[in-house]
């Protein structure tokens, strides 16, 4: 209420005093009177509430209205800049973080495995693990082997990278009963055209040997595989060329009979052998994968050296010795392999043939000789599923799901393969009486592939000898579960 | 031999000359953080001048940053054939571990610097904050942006800078200048690891009422972010910076290009060089350059580390260094 309006309710008061004096005192009971005092009063206290209202309102109006913008300003600007301060710490936090988390190792754990590995690269370790379970079974009567499940391969795996260069693969195993290194070397990079490798590796000659073991059509090699070394200790050189259309590899190693991998660590002779092979893939592409051709892929390995003492002996996939030599016969000379290789991938479809010859100079008492013995064998694979077949594995389409109805990936496969040992063993007497001069091994199977780790094997082979002692044919199933990462 | 041998021969010599020939040399170029326009010109002009002289062809990358950060990067194996950093310690810190010989730095002319500078202040337009010197900085309420002596060469000469004029107030008394030192970085809201990116701060994220930093930070700053936005306030009394540059013999050894690394860093001492690293405000060591471009260049009152702190080394050790005098004055979240 402004005072125009107070003084105009003081003004109407007086009026209606003076109008109700004029109307006569005499008049007026005592009742009227106290009536019109308590009006009054009343009136006086709502004059008072008002006017401190109005007070009220007056010092908060010329409080707003007084006081310095600038320090209004300040307090806005000191808020902006705190908020500003804010978010730019926040930025750099971010910033901070995001070059700390560049620089902060991997830890992967997912479908490529398990790995370490620093931020910039130079330093790896992967963890991985090939675990094999089988069943051999017989459908010849007398058995002429055991029924069993038995523990093939049971090997952790531990690969990567130290200083940038060096790349290494350590690999125990503890499978069959025993402990061996199957894989001990590390490699010197100096660019993927040339890398030197330091230790225990496959021997590079043969084709199918030098398959990884997880990546197989089989559970075993075929007969003539026999006839290559497997792993052995020394020096190579390996690279590719040409847009990876050749890639080479050779060395020098210790040397080891055929069909066997070095298990002493130490060489038993002063001799070594040289070795290596050739891989050309001439339609190789990587920008066009699909073409027809591009699978398409010929190889040559070898090997040469001087080797005496041990000779080896060869077995069947369930393990049964079909040739030896007999007591008393030695290596004692030059030892040459050769193994030439076809194979070829397209789509679903995979094949590949080898041929292999090893030459052995043998010996026993009044008897020398060179051995020339050789195999073959010729290998196919299908997917019924539609995915690619390859060297590497099958990656299924669609992983085990029941549920959503699907059932990873199916293969079918067949192989031929023979192994055929020299006349000259057989008409010197240098074979043992219960050796197969000729063995002939047919495998059908098929490979279930329930994810990328996964695998089941199922196979039927039939082997055929040709023996002086009218041996049977051996007839086995051979189940494997596999578990590889 | 035979004539085809011989031909073969030949020809396979022919081949590799050519291939030799023909390839083109690259440098990489590792500096500080608020260079990135200056190796950019010089760049381009050492390019065209290589080639005019020897018809081969260079071609320089850069890679910026904190100048300690930069070092540390060389010695963990950034393949850098030259080095451009803000102080010659950090230059040392390589040298160190045999990378770059240890003389370099009497390879070059000047100690290896070709162009100085030295650091002085930016505000807002109209310097509202009335900035006009040091002791400005320590007033209360003053906002004061500059980067992390740990990470950046430009901070360190901005500490030194910063102690040197407490020093010359205070009667050389160490321990009024490290209040004083104190005092301003009690006034840092916000520290940068590169001086770069105090500029980000002050310029482009608006905090701060002062940024102290590179003169030639400032005036690019001033001329390529806006005019009517900032003012340089030169200080009473500076320090005079002198960022050095350095062949890195190992690399440059293994990469085949330490001549023309070499003619690279030599090309900074050029007319055409000191004119470039001018018109981006280095102050230039060559005289006609200096004289042509002195009104450009503020006249201020300089010193210098040997006089002050007895050199980079001492100056490292005692204030920079783990557990020195910064760590003792500046806690972070303080």
């Amino acid at each position: 209420m402004n005072y125009g309006k107070r003084n105009r309710i003081v003004f109407g008061l007086v009026l209606g005093l003076f109008a109700f004096s004029g109307q006569g005192l005499a008049q007026v009971s005592q009742e009227q009177f106290q009536t019109l005092i308590q009006k009054l009063d009343a009136l006086e206290k709502r004059m008072e509430r008002i006017e401190q209202e109005e007070a009220e309102a007056k010092r908060t109006t010329e409080y707003s209205s007084t006081a310095p913008i600038e320090d209004v300003a300040a307090q806005i600007e000191s808020l902006d800049q705190a908020i500003r301060i804010s978010d730019r710490k926040r930025e750099l936090d971010q910033e901070g973080l995001t070059a700390r988390t560049a620089a902060a190792p991997l830890t992967t754990a997912g479908t490529a495995g398990f790995s370490l590995q620093s931020a910039n690269s130079d330093y790896r370790l992967n963890f991985g693990l090939v675990a094999q379970a089988d069943g051999r079974f017989t459908v010849d009567k007398p058995n002429p082997i055991i029924n069993t499940f038995t523990l093939r391969k049971i090997r952790p795996t531990f690969t990567g990278r130290v200083g940038r260069y060096f790349d290494y693969k350590v690999m125990p195993d503890f499978g069959g009963g025993t402990t061996i290194i199957q894989d001990a070397y590390f490699d010197l990079r100096f660019s993927p055209k040339f890398r030197i490798r330091m230790g225990k590796d496959k021997t590079p000659i043969g084709y199918e040997l030098l398959i990884g073991d997880t990546f197989l059509l089989f559970p075993e090699r075929s007969l003539a595989s026999s006839l290559m070394p497997n792993r052995d200790i020394g020096v190579q050189a390996q690279g590719d060329l040409f847009a990876n259309k050749l890639f080479y590899a050779g060395g020098v190693f210790n040397g080891i009979p055929d069909g066997t991998s070095l298990s002493s660590e130490v060489d038993t002779n002063d001799s070594k052998d040289l070795a290596g092979r050739l891989v050309l893939q001439p339609f190789r592409s990587a920008k066009n994968p699909s073409r027809r051709l591009n699978g398409l892929g010929f190889q040559i390995g070898g090997s040469s050296g001087r080797q005496s003492g041990t000779l080896p002996t060869f077995k069947t996939s369930v393990g049964q010795t079909f040739f030896s030599y007999t007591a008393g016969s030695i290596a004692g000379g030059d030892r040459r392999r050769v193994s030439p290789a076809l194979f070829y991938y397209y789509k679903a479809f995979g094949a590949f043939a080898e041929y292999m010859r090893s030459t052995q100079s043998v010996s026993r008492p009044g008897i020398a000789t060179d051995v020339r013995n050789q195999g073959w064998d010729i290998s196919g694979s299908f997917l019924l599923t539609g995915e690619a077949a390859g060297e590497r594995g099958v990656q299924p389409r669609f992983n085990f799901d029941p549920a959503a109805g699907r059932w990873g990936a199916l293969q079918l496969v067949g192989r031929y393969t023979v192994l055929n040992v020299d006349r000259d063993v057989f008409s010197l007497g240098l074979a043992s009486t219960t050796a197969s001069r000729l063995t002939k091994s047919f495998t059908v199977g098929a490979n279930w592939y329930p994810n990328s780790f996964i695998k089941i094997y199922g196979t039927y082979e039939r082997t055929l000898f040709e023996s002086q002692t009218s041996r049977p044919s051996e007839n086995v199933i051979l189940v494997r579960s596999q578990l590889a990462f | 031999m035979t004539s085809f041998k011989k031909i073969t021969a030949v020809a396979l010599l022919g081949l590799a000359f050519s291939a030799s020939a023909f390839a083109q040399k690259q440098l990489l170029n590792v500096s500080y953080d608020p260079t990135r326009e200056l190796y950019q010109d010089i760049g381009a002009a050492f390019a065209a001048a290589w080639k005019a002289k020897t018809g081969e062809a260079v071609s320089t990358k850069t890679s910026h940053g904190g100048s300690g950060s930069q070092a540390r990067a060389v010695i963990d194996g950034l393949q850098a054939d030259v080095v451009s950093l803000a102080l010659a310690y950090d230059i040392d810190a390589i040298a160190e571990r045999g990378i770059i010989a240890r003389d370099w730095q009497s390879r070059l002319p000047n100690n290896s610097t070709p162009f100085t500078s030295t650091m002085v202040f930016l505000v807002r337009k109209g310097n509202p904050k009335k900035i006009k010197d040091w002791n400005d900085l320590v007033r209360p309420g003053i906002s004061v942006i500059m980067p992390n002596p740990k990470t950046s060469g430009g901070a360190r000469w901005n500490y030194l800078a910063a102690w040197g004029y407490a020093l010359k107030q205070n009667g050389n008394d160490e321990n009024k200048a490290k209040d004083f030192v104190r005092a301003l970085y009690k006034n840092v809201p916000v520290l940068d690891s590169g001086a770069r990116g105090s500029t980000t701060t002050f310029v482009q994220r608006g905090i701060g009422d002062v940024l102290i930093g590179w003169e030639n930070e400032a005036f690019l700053a001033v001329n390529e972010l806006g005019k009517d936005k900032f003012d340089i306030v030169v200080p009473s009394i500076s320090i005079l910076a002198e960022p050095p540059v350095a062949v890195v013999d190992k690399v440059a050894g293994r990469h085949g290009t330490a001549a023309v690394a070499k003619a690279y860093l030599e090309f900074l001492y050029t007319e055409q060089g000191q004119e470039i690293g001018a018109k981006r405000f280095y102050r230039p060591r060559l005289k006609s350059i200096a004289d042509k471009y002195a009104a450009q260049f503020p006249q201020i009152k300089l010193f210098t580390v040997n006089e002050v702190f007895g050199g980079w080394q001492n100056a490292q050790k005692k204030h920079f260094s783990d557990g020195g005098m910064f760590d003792q004055i500046y806690q972070p979240g303080s």
